[in-house]
């Protein structure tokens, strides 16, 4: 087979049509870079990889790289699931319901995920991607020039506000090991800028509660608009590359017992949110 | 019959029997209003009332006062419950499942809340209520000493925090509309000293976000231990009156489809959180 391409959306996702023998040899690895740049989130339909060819297919097109370790020892692969027998951390991932991207309080976010579909939800649990390089171009003059040079500060804790009715003073201290202040506008190395919100965004340096939360809730409203949005219906066996620096992602609500299975692998940064060039994370032996 | 109060738990709660005619009389009035200073909760099981006979005992006990106003006119009584078919507050009452007072943004916040059952959910349901004035005088003189003077902002917005996943930004400028800095120890009119903390309180003025979210958290965690707390089972019937000035509470959860109604008055506030009495008390 061609490499066949077929844009899903006008802003951002394109559908790409290979053999699996050539995406596990890394053939068009060079077209499929180029065009996770251009396209930022590439389906690859019901290719049905297992967990090894995952790792395979990860490593032609960046560095994969092991899940982020902040439970504890990261996987080969990451189960994704909202069940507690399939994942230890099952409570933690309804903040996956709420816009957000990937590493926001890492030093090198990741710079991109690779999910494939093992079981779908029957009702829910569709992904949705937003396009926050053109959510940055597509802000009015004054807004762009209210947000250069302002930073927020990312944190565990406000990726799990709400994720539970109280939190417990130990609970919070925990959830404050992890964060950041980041650069709402991302100067990335090639020249281009994206938006840096989301959930984990908790305030903004410089501003009142109060007109800082309002501009973080106000950039990620527009930054979410249907746009700048592409909504992935998952198939069993479906594979999803996302450019974790330009994007935005969250998953439709599901139920916990809706058998909802995916895996996970992801590629290591290659700049920081400052646009600095970042050492590739060492690969797994 | 008598009048009979029994201790529910050391720190808080009284369980009060007697006649409904002369609760409905006032007789005993004076007795309760000392009970309620005293104790935070009062419970008057199965006294089986119905509005006007709930409306006429709460004007024997304070000032009879109008469901805050904040989603359009209050009603003589107001009805909690989660289905958006009884109530039109519905959506916003799952915020009751975290503790907090009545009336942070007020400027007047209530004196009592008077609260009956008239159907009750089989699982779940039950009313928590903490002592704050037991909880501030338990605290460490170094804890006294740190809160003694401050300030923390209370809102709307940190009410409704994670009540939806995602908030838009014209809900957001809504939720903002309502918000005051309160301190967080209440210098009460009385000399007794209560903490001012839960749900509604966002930052502390003067503090890092980390470091007075922290606090925040500690505090209300403490008031909220065990020994602080009594636990309401309704029953249909049950009548409880709490005083919002010296308690948190919060309802344990509860479907939507529950059935649980409960009927609600409220005695107006008699002193602002600065401890200053309220120059004019609103009436009904």
């Amino acid at each position: 087979m061609a490499f066949e391409t077929r844009d899903l959306h006008p802003c951002l996702a394109t559908e790409i049509r290979t053999d699996t023998a050539d995406l596990l040899s890394g053939k068009y690895a060079r077209e499929i870079r180029a065009l996770l740049e251009a396209r930022l989130v590439l389906v690859f339909p019901k290719v049905n990889l297992d967990d090894d060819q995952q790792i395979a297919f990860s490593k032609t097109i960046g560095n994969y790289a092991l899940e982020d370790g902040y439970y504890g020892n990261g996987g080969v692969t990451f189960r994704v699931s909202l069940d507690p027998k399939e994942s230890e951390r099952a409570s933690a991932l309804k903040s996956s319901f709420r816009w957000h991207l990937d590493g926001t309080t890492l030093e090198v976010p990741t710079y991109a995920s690779i999910m494939s579909a093992r079981r779908v939800a029957a009702v829910g649990g569709q992904t949705e991607f937003s396009n926050t390089y053109a959510a940055y171009e597509g802000l009015s003059d004054a807004d762009k020039a209210l947000i250069d040079g302002v930073f927020a500060h990312h944190s565990g804790w406000a990726t799990q506000i709400g994720m539970s009715l109280e939190t417990t003073y130990a609970q919070y201290l925990n959830l404050r090991t992890r964060g950041a202040d980041l650069p709402i506008v991302w100067r990335h190395r090639d020249g281009r800028r994206s938006l840096v919100i989301g959930a984990s965004a908790e305030y903004v340096i410089g501003m009142t509660p109060q007109d800082g939360l309002g501009l973080l809730i106000r950039l990620c409203e527009w930054a979410t608009q249907p746009q700048f949005v592409y909504q992935h219906q998952w198939s069993v066996g479906d594979l999803v590359v996302w450019n974790n620096t330009g994007t935005l992602h969250r998953a439709l609500p599901y139920a916990e017992d809706s058998g909802r299975l995916m895996i996970k692998t992801r590629l290591a940064g290659e700049e920081t949110f400052l646009g600095e060039a970042a050492e590739p994370e060492l690969a797994p032996a | 019959m008598s009048f009979e109060a029994i201790d529910l738990t050391p720190c808080i709660g009284a369980e009060i029997r007697t006649d409904k005619a002369d609760l409905l009389s006032g007789k005993y009035a004076e007795e309760i209003r000392a009970l309620l200073k005293r104790r935070g909760v009062l419970v008057f099981p199965k006294v089986g009332f119905d509005d006007d006979e709930q409306i006429a005992f709460s004007k024997t006990i304070g000032n009879y006062a109008l469901e805050d106003g904040y989603v359009g006119g209050g009603g003589a009584t107001y009805r909690v419950s989660l289905d958006p078919a009884e109530s039109e507050r519905a959506a916003s009452l799952k915020s009751s499942f975290r503790w907090h007072l009545d009336g942070t943004t007020a400027e007047v916040p209530t004196y009592a809340s008077i609260m009956s059952a008239r159907r009750v959910a089989a699982v779940g349901g039950q009313t928590e209520f903490a002592n704050t004035y037991a909880a501030y005088e338990g605290l460490s003189d170094a804890d006294k000493a740190l809160i003694e003077d401050l300030f923390a902002h209370h809102s709307g917005w940190a009410m409704q925090l994670g009540m939806s996943l995602e908030t838009t930004y014209e809900q957001y400028l809504r939720l903002r509309t309502r918000g005051a800095d309160l301190p967080m120890v209440w210098r009460h009119r009385n000399g007794r000293k209560s903490l001012v903390v839960g749900s509604s309180a966002e930052y502390v003025i003067g503090m890092t976000p980390q470091e007075g979210l922290g606090l925040l958290i500690r505090l209300c965690e403490w008031a909220t231990s065990p020994q602080f707390v009594y636990r309401h089972q309704w029953s249909v019937g049950d009548l409880v009156v709490w005083d919002n000035t010296g308690t948190l509470h919060r309802a344990l959860p509860y479907a939507e489809d529950s059935g649980r109604l409960m009927i609600k008055t409220r005695l107006a506030g008699e002193e602002t959180f600065l401890g200053k009495a309220a120059a004019e008390l609103e009436l009904a």
